[in-house]
């Protein structure tokens, strides 16, 4: 479950960076530095607040360089989202 | 003794900062509106971290149970109010550029808090201080335009004033964020144009010479990640109040804080800026000129 929300992430942020370079979606590399993209602290803060819109939570700019690369970053969104989303469910199941 | 001419940003560029309205920053800021980087160390709120910042200062100035106390950029106030109503402090003065922020202090009536409209490079005061804080001003000294030489003559010109003030062994305690790994060429068009007008940050060496054979640095802290930690919550509670703070700023402005508080939370995580908490004491005797 986890990894298909990972997938999904990678595949929505490899689209957003090709747009910004205006490259290939398939020319991006996953596992390659956003700052060796020649993404600065402005762009990362452009980036974050699509990503946090598109994912419906709020995101912090400095994940990005928290983990530095497509495949990073999502892994840890997913992962996150997954532990809230447990969170809640558990939360939910608790006795009153 | 003469007053100087303020070598950092003019009352005018203060004011298009902090006088954009004191509802606005009353959404983000704690209830004590203290307008700087905090201190976490063992805290979890911005309230009490906070105020743990306010009271390292009065420790490192060693302002408590004094009779004076200067606090230079002294913002809405916090600083001067626990001098006088936690520190045993008699009398606590606050210099600041900001018109919205003395008249914010003057409408608290707090006893023994005297804020004036007023830079430190023009104040003469009445009679010495026993201990001097600045905390997050000191980001105002200087220029961007200014040569080097310049801008250091401009800070040795506020720690001179400073020497003056204080008694023998008199301590400063001064908070300001620096240049870290980073220089002037790397200053954000988007700050010094829609920010900070009129402002540049120092650096670690441009503090310890301006301040040589005046001061001895005491103690210092390099805080950074502190000043991350600040930005985002501040930006968190910014964007919990956002419909009231485009109702007050409109929605450009609120964008271009959204942005600034992000942008600096980056710069500190990374390192390309610093936040320094420096404690100095006065030199005695020492040779002025
Ligand atoms: C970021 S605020 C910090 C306020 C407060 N110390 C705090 O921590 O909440 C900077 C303050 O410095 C003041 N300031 C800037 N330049 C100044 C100058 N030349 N003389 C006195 N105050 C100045 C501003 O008016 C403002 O109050």
């Amino acid at each position: 479950m986890s990894k298909q929300q990972q997938d999904d992430i990678e595949n929505w942020l490899s689209d957003l960076i090709a747009e910004i370079l205006e490259i290939p979606p398939s020319k991006v590399d996953r596992t390659k530095r956003f700052d060796r993209y020649g993404l600065d602290s402005v762009a990362a803060v452009s980036v974050t607040g699509m990503l946090g819109k598109h994912l419906g939570r709020d995101l912090d700019a400095t994940a990005m360089y928290d983990y530095p690369t497509i495949s990073t970053l999502s892994r840890y969104l997913a992962e996150s989202m997954e532990a809230e989303g447990i969170k809640a469910e558990s939360m939910e199941g608790a006795p009153q | 003794m003469s007053t100087l001419p303020n070598p950092g940003a003019s009352a005018k560029a203060i004011q298009f900062h902090y006088d954009i309205g004191n509802s606005f920053y009353a959404l983000w800021l704690d209830s004590s509106l203290t307008y700087s980087c905090a201190l976490w160390d063992d805290h979890d709120t911005l309230e009490a971290a906070q105020r743990a910042k306010i009271d390292y200062h009065i420790e490192k100035s060693r302002a408590r149970g004094q009779a004076r106390v200067l606090d230079i950029g002294c913002g809405w106030g916090s600083t001067l109010h626990r001098l006088t109503s936690n520190a045993g402090v008699r009398s606590a003065t606050g210099l600041t550029l900001s018109q919205e922020q003395a008249a914010y202090i003057g409408q608290q009536r707090w006893p023994g808090v005297h804020a004036h409209v007023e830079s430190w490079s023009d104040h003469v005061p009445s009679a010495p201080y026993d201990a001097i804080i600045s905390i997050g001003a000191f980001e105002h000294f200087a220029k961007l335009d200014q040569s080097p030489k310049d801008k250091i003559e401009g800070y040795r010109g506020f720690f001179r004033r400073c020497h003056e003030w204080l008694p023998p062994g008199g301590c400063l305690s001064l908070q300001t964020m620096a240049y870290e790994n980073s220089t002037r060429a790397d200053f954000s068009p988007f700050f010094a144009s829609q920010i900070f007008p009129e402002s540049d940050l120092p650096r670690l060496s441009e503090i310890a010479s301006a301040s040589e054979r005046l001061f001895e640095i005491v103690s210092m802290r390099n805080d950074r990640a502190h000043y991350a930690r600040t930005s985002l919550e501040w930006r968190r509670r910014l964007l919990r109040r956002r419909l009231e703070a485009v109702a007050l700023i409109g929605e450009d402005a609120v964008a271009r804080y959204d942005k600034y508080l992000q942008l600096w939370a980056i710069g500190f995580h990374i390192g390309t800026m610093g936040l320094l908490r420096l404690q100095f004491r006065k030199l005695e005797p020492a040779r002025l000129h």
